[in-house]
């Protein structure tokens, strides 16, 4: 009977089956796409089922949700909102689905989940409105579960009720820490929060568990309010403390003229505090507005963008990569080292100065003692990291970082002792910065597998690789490089190789224009810098010349034969061996690797203007780079899209303007 | 056996094998196993797949792991409907377990298994004392309180103490050590002979990682890619200095010589010759004879010496002569195990009394003998050996066109031994 009920359902993005226990199971595995989004009809279909479920009530025990695919829900779907400029058709669809979500929330049978995988954002939603939360604590890292509220980082705040259901679950804390940080968490977490009743260590056991529970509960409706002292910061005077400690937080992090929508989360949540109908009220209220900003539709740009990059990855060839040999112990060296041995990979570091190696190795137990905490996993990463002086990891390298000097002649013999050791398919990558990829192969036997691999300082935290094509690369080791780079958790992006490639060719025309105008002495550095800053550059221009190095900077401006004009501050800096923070004086004095201001910026005085004057370059060679092709894109459809996300990700361009390019599009207007 | 079907080693991976009480501390055998299968599944891209047997086994495994092999199918990402089931033959379980694939395989019962073994000895299962667990099960039972009180009566604390499962061997409550010990008085091995035997496996293992032979061997689990007890730096003179660890007067055997506490899983991809092409793989290594054998070890005949009985089987067998082989992968449960073994096969008496020949097996060349190191450089997580054994043959075979046949030789506990032949495709 009640298959036949069900088939009527006509479900096309769900599996819903009736058990002889009177369970009623919800498999959610949206059609004809690799994860489960939420979208209209996904949730139209959802609703059918609740009301289904509410139909049968007097017969069903409770329902029970799981994932058919790899991950539980990624979100809502991006794209199919896009599309929604208009106030009154927002609010529609919000409307909508807060009635979907009341609905689950109130069923008249207890529900349970079971979460696998990524749950972010509408996802997370879904699930608060449900009764009972099991999450998978897999062994295996590359499917571990992980939740969180990513929409900040998009310009909104959670819109399916995600506000008022985690707050009064989680408490205020837990709950407004997700949402202001859009930190995911993982599973232990997870059940630190209050999201997870239970962890369970194998998929299949995510079923079982909710049977269990919902047999117990035999109809039963369990509350599922925050605690006591979970609560207790929704006591008005205690509020206070806490709305101001998370808005100063808030303040070092984001700007709030540039990215409003956290503030007004806050916001929302001091003025109901424990009135959960008021905050749904006010999260619905205010939702279109923070939707259709400005700030909100450039960061949902770049979110697309990053897909893009990350889609430069897809490489038909089913090599996996583990073993990554790097030759040069030095800063970048040992930097890109540590990182992928952090990320799971083995490394071997290769270098002819047993202190430099000795150092790499101490960095390295340092660096992980910091991230990882827990001494197994900072063994275990130390495992990974292997000195090797003798090269002896060449052999079974599957790729090879050179990360020497910037020498032709000594890069050249490298490669060429480095290609007689290596397996056939091993990938040979340079990081230089300077030097043309077809100069270094020439001593190579197959030129073809050489491709550069340029990370950016400190390479364990910047997000953007640059992969450098040459003209003879074979395409599938270039696309093998690509996957490496986002597996190791990095925005890929292939670049010509010309002098520059990207970031650097459109970053020293800014700095310079900075260097420059500081010359002229109409505003000091504080000002050009606070200026800058200001517009929503991570740092100051002057700055970054400064952490840098200025002989390092004043390279790379000859190397794109940028003018310097004669008796420039810069050279004359250089020449007294001032060279920025590495000597702990440039243009600034450094101090414990901070710069010291000196002078007081300059009042009354227009620094957007200022901004705009030193940045333009940037943007007018953006637009070169795109004339040029510079970057590699399959289809030439996205190249400005791929040039934004790499001056965003490898300069920190400010993201809520969408991209230099975009952004210069918008001055025309 | 004489194979009707000719039986592929498909593919071969194991975890890293670590030494005891350090990065696998946390991992239950079942983990590992879980590792080892994983490691295999995604090199050979079986994802989803539905293999016909899984059939694995741990020495020192968990009552409530009692379906081991199947609970850790479950956890991977081979189709549920793969069956599975445990067969432990101590440390020749995963040789033991190829051998029933085999013979599955080679009569047409099945195309494809994996034979797989792990063990922890980081992770011993304890027990209760068997009083303190009657007491317990009486408690069950009983109905009353009162009832349930007396079941405590003449109770003793000593009773509280929990026995780890013991590797000792039951009739003779000697340690694996004891019975080395005695087989080397036996057959008169020296100390210097042990140390030496175990710096060549060292330095032979340190040479073939140094390059990169076990890269694609081992799969990292959790992190970790890499073994941890082999030493390349090692010296006669480090081996010299060590003490005897099981007779601490007379011994020989020291914690240098004899192979160290570990923990690790392997696993081993067997299939037709059909299902392997069907299935996209390039076939190197068969796997052709394999035999069993016992001896009366608590008559006497020394504990790890029937090895030499089943490759008597295997070479009668496949009427084969002990020489006629490439190399030879004898496992080295300690240096002295294998140095017995070898001068049995060439005692005129021992030949006699066990082959009822009066020729000799012989000698065979050294340089033959475990090209890149074995269990003493690489560890022994008793019944993962074999796998690891096959997976290094499989290898051999692979990438040396002069390598054509080896001869495997596993002692096991129990005075049972294990051999086999692999041959090129």
């Amino acid at each position: 009977m009640s298959a036949n009920k069900l088939d009527k359902l006509k479900l096309e993005n769900f599996n819903v089956k009736w058990d002889c226990e009177n369970i009623l199971w919800v498999i959610i595995d949206c059609k004809d796409k690799s994860e489960n989004t939420l979208d209209i009809e996904v949730l139209a279909e959802f609703d059918k089922i609740l009301d289904f479920a509410n139909d049968n009530a007097k017969e069903l025990k409770g329902l029970g949700l799981l994932s058919a695919k790899k991950n539980f829900i990624m979100g809502a779907d991006v794209n199919s909102f896009a599309d929604l400029n208009e106030h009154n058709k927002i609010n529609e669809l919000i409307n909508k689905a807060h009635l979907i979500f009341d609905k689950l929330d109130n069923l008249k049978i207890p529900t349970a989940c079971g979460i696998n995988g990524f749950c972010l954002g509408g996802g997370l939603e879904t699930v608060l409105a449900f009764k009972y939360r099991v999450v998978l604590n897999n062994q295996e890292t590359k499917y571990k579960s992980s939740i969180g509220f990513p929409e900040v980082k998009l310009g909104i705040y959670p819109g399916f009720g995600g506000t008022f259901r985690s707050i009064s679950q989680l408490g205020p804390i837990n709950a407004l820490t997700m949402m202001l940080t859009g930190k995911n968490l993982k599973p232990s977490g997870a059940k630190a929060s209050g999201i997870a009743h239970k962890l369970v260590d194998t998929k299949d056991k995510l079923r079982w568990t909710i049977r269990r529970k919902l047999l117990k509960l035999d109809g039963k409706i369990e509350k599922t309010k925050a605690g006591f002292f979970k609560s207790l910061p929704n006591n008005p005077l205690i509020s206070l403390f806490v709305y101001n400690k998370f808005k100063s937080e808030l303040k070092k992090k984001a700007n709030p003229k540039h990215y409003p929508a956290p503030y007004k989360l806050l916001d929302i949540w001091k003025e109901s505090l424990s009135d959960y109908a008021k905050m749904q009220k006010l999260e619905k209220a205010n939702f279109a507005e923070m939707m259709t900003s400005k700030t909100a539709r450039n960061l949902q740009r770049i979110f697309y963008i990053s897909n893009a990059m990350k889609g430069l990855a897809k490489s038909a060839s089913d090599k996996s990569i583990r073993n990554v040999h790097i030759i040069g112990a030095g800063t970048m060296g040992c930097d890109i080292a540590i990182h992928c041995a952090g990320k799971g990979y083995r490394v071997t570091i290769q270098d002819l100065s047993d202190d430099m190696l000795k150092k790499a190795k101490t960095n390295a137990n340092k660096f992980f003692k910091k991230r990882l905490k827990k001494p197994e996993l900072i063994k275990q990463a130390m495992t990974r990291f292997i000195i090797d002086k003798e090269g002896s990891g060449l052999s079974s390298a599957d790729v090879v970082i050179e990360a020497i000097v910037e020498n032709l002649e000594v890069k050249q013999k490298l490669f060429k002792e480095v290609e007689a050791k290596v397996a056939k398919d091993t990938i040979l990558a340079t990081n230089t910065s300077a030097i043309p990829l077809e100069k270094i192969a020439q001593s190579m036997a197959d030129k073809t597998r050489l491709i550069g691999l340029h990370f950016f300082n400190p390479a364990h935290t910047l997000p953007l690789v640059e992969i450098i094509k040459s003209d003879f690369v074979n395409q599938e080791f270039l696309e093998i490089g690509a996957k490496f780079v986002k597996d190791m958790g990095k925005f890929p992006l292939i670049v010509k190789s010309s002098p520059g490639f990207l970031v650097n060719r459109v970053l020293a025309p800014y700095i310079m224009s900075a260097l420059k105008l500081e010359d002229k002495g109409t505003y000091n550095k504080e000002t050009i810098d606070k200026a800058c800053r200001e517009f929503g550059m991570p740092m100051g221009p002057i700055e970054l010349a400064d952490t840098v190095g200025l002989d390092i900077m004043l390279n790379v401006a000859k190397e794109l034969k940028l003018k310097i004009p004669k008796g420039s501050k810069v050279e004359k800096l250089i020449q007294d061996g001032k060279l920025g923070r590495k000597t702990n004086s440039g243009y600034y004095d450094w101090k414990k690797g901070r710069p010291v201001e000196t002078e007081s910026v300059d009042k009354n005085i227009d620094l957007s203007e200022i901004a705009h004057t030193v940045l333009s370059p940037l943007w007018v060679e953006a637009k070169s780079c795109l004339d040029e092709k510079i970057v590699w894109d399959k289809d030439r459809q996205k190249s400005s899209d791929l040039i934004d996300g790499g001056i965003i990700f490898g300069t920190g361009f400010a993201p809520h303007l969408g991209g230099a390019l975009n952004y210069m599009k918008s001055l025309n207007k | 056996m004489k194979t009707v079907r000719k039986v592929a080693i498909v593919s071969a991976s194991r975890t890293a094998f670590n030494k005891s009480f350090t990065l696998y501390k946390d991992q239950t055998p079942k983990d590992l196993l879980v590792g080892a299968l994983q490691g295999l599944i995604d090199k050979a891209d079986l994802s989803e797949k539905q293999i016909d047997e899984v059939v694995g086994g741990a020495v020192l495994n968990a009552s409530s792991d009692f379906n081991l092999a199947r609970e850790a199918v479950l956890q991977t990402t081979l189709s549920n409907y793969t069956s599975a089931y445990n067969v432990q033959q101590a440390c020749g379980t995963s040789l033991q377990t190829a051998g029933i694939i085999m013979a599955k395989i080679a009569s047409g019962q099945i195309e494809s298994g994996i034979a797989c073994g792990t063990d922890s000895v980081s992770k011993v299962p304890f027990s209760a004392h068997p009083k303190f667990a009657d007491r317990l099960l009486n408690v069950f039972k009983a109905k009353t309180t009162m009832k349930k009180l007396k079941c405590f009566k003449g109770f003793s604390l000593k009773e509280l103490i929990p026995t780890p499962i013991g590797v000792n061997e039951p009739q003779t409550g000697l340690s694996m050590g004891g019975h080395c010990e005695l087989m080397v008085k036996e057959w008169g091995i020296t100390r210097e002979q042990q140390d030496e035997f175990t710096f060549n496996s060292h330095k032979k293992a340190s040479q073939a990682v140094q390059l990169g032979f076990n890269s694609d061997l081992i799969s990292p689990h959790i992190g970790v890619y890499d073994d941890n007890i082999l030493r390349q730096d090692i010296s006669m003179s480090d081996l010299e200095k060590l003490n005897p660890a099981f007779d601490k007067k007379n011994g020989t055997i020291t914690a240098g010589n004899a192979t160290a506490l570990t923990d690790g899983a392997s696993a081993v991809l067997l299939a037709s010759e059909d299902w392997a092409k069907k299935n996209g793989f390039d076939i190197h290594a068969t796997i052709s004879f394999i035999a069993h054998s016992a001896n009366d070890f608590t008559a006497g005949d020394g504990l790890l010496m029937a090895p030499t009985i089943a490759v008597d089987k295997v070479l009668k067998q496949s009427g084969l002569k002990f020489q006629d082989f490439d190399f030879y992968e004898f496992h080295e449960a300690f240096a002295a195990q294998t140095l017995c073994f070898l001068k049995a096969m060439n005692d005129k008496q021992y030949n006699k009394k066990f082959f009822s020949s009066n020729k000799v097996h012989g000698e065979v060349d050294m340089k033959k003998l475990n090209l890149v190191g074995s269990s003493l450089a690489y560890g022994h997580p008793f019944a993962a050996t074999g796998g690891r054994i096959l997976g290094v043959c499989e290898k051999l075979i692979r990438e040396n066109k002069d390598l054509n046949r080896g001869l495997i030789a596993i002692c096991t506990a129990g005075g049972m031994g294990v051999s086999a032949i692999v041959e090129r495709y």
